[in-house]
């Protein structure tokens, strides 16, 4: 596939899951059979979401890394600072519990296009500069929040088997709907527009 | 006794018991906790009393501090630790977490 589709690819991925999981009826609303399409979307395992997880997280401090090692604007300075202490954070957290747990992480599509999605943005991101860059960076913010915490509501938490597992998921989503907030007015700052 | 007679009992018995309570000294300084979870502070407000001690507890995934310049900064608190500080001076002081600017909190340090 080439490069330039990844992000969509990665956005089907999870929209597949996320429809998937309501499908299934996992919230015990609807015993409605699934289409036979739908039935075909990948279940996650415990396992799963923890590789999930993590991929997810080291998505956001790639990015806060560059937005570190780019930017000259304070706000964008510092909504990366933050982002990714809070991803290290969670990360540190999911891998004590997973460890914990003897759950050992295993790949699967979503985790895959999540590195896969964040080196192709990466690249694209490396290669602009001064306003531009902090556009570009505010804009996948949004996007990365937006898909992250549709996964969360839709697909982890709902998938998660284990209590602990379940737990840490729902008490990283006000710091992700927080970082969407943020992310949305640094995007409205830094718009073409806006400026 | 007769009722007028008990009535003016109760009624004595009533006032000695309220000057009495009066008389009591409180209990002295108390401790509070604000918790921080959901990146909010829990409660966002607080009043205290001068020689109250206000502990912030980090209960959340993610790291945050409590800082009124010039007055406290709790540093970074990681899940799980905490930070104290014994309120002095009266009035009313806000306080932000400098990791999430969305975090903002108030004390209210009167006396009672």
């Amino acid at each position: 596939m080439p490069r330039v589709l990844r992000p969509v690819a990665l956005a089907l991925t999870l929209t597949t899951l996320t429809g998937a999981c309501s499908l299934f009826g996992r919230s015990g609303a609807s015993t409605t059979p699934a289409p036979a399409a739908s039935a075909a979307a990948p279940a996650l395992s415990d396992a799963n979401i923890a590789a999930i997880v993590v991929a997810a997280n080291n998505a956001d401090i790639l990015y806060a890394d560059l937005a570190l090692a780019k930017s000259q604007d304070a706000e964008v300075r510092g909504f990366a600072t933050m982002t990714k202490k809070d991803h290290q954070s969670v990360n540190e957290a999911a891998v004590a519990l997973v460890t914990r747990l003897k759950v050992t992480p295993v790949d699967n599509q979503v985790s895959f296009d999540l590195r896969e999605d964040a080196e192709t943005k990466r690249l694209v991101m490396r290669d602009l500069e001064g306003f531009a860059f902090d556009s570009a960076y505010a804009a996948n913010e949004v996007t990365y929040h937006t898909t992250v915490l549709g996964a969360i509501d839709a697909a982890l938490i709902p998938s998660a088997q284990n209590a602990e597992l379940k737990a840490l998921l729902v008490s990283v989503r006000p710091a992700v709907a927080a970082h969407l907030e943020h992310a949305q007015g640094l995007a409205a700052k830094k718009t073409v527009r806006g400026r | 006794m007769t009722r007028a007679r008990a009535l003016l009992l109760v009624a004595v018995l009533g006032v000695s018991l309220v000057a009495a309570r009066a008389a009591v000294p409180s209990a002295g300084p108390r401790r509070h906790e604000v918790r921080m979870r959901s990146v909010s502070f829990s409660p966002a407000e607080l009043r205290v009393a001068p020689g109250d001690t206000v502990v912030w507890r980090n209960t959340d995934i993610v790291r945050h501090d409590a800082v009124r310049p010039g007055l406290f900064d709790t540093g970074e608190l990681q899940s799980g630790d905490s930070a104290r500080w014994v309120a002095a001076d009266t009035g009313t002081f806000t306080y932000r977490c400098t990791i999430h600017a969305r975090m903002r909190g108030r004390l209210v340090v009167a006396r009672e």
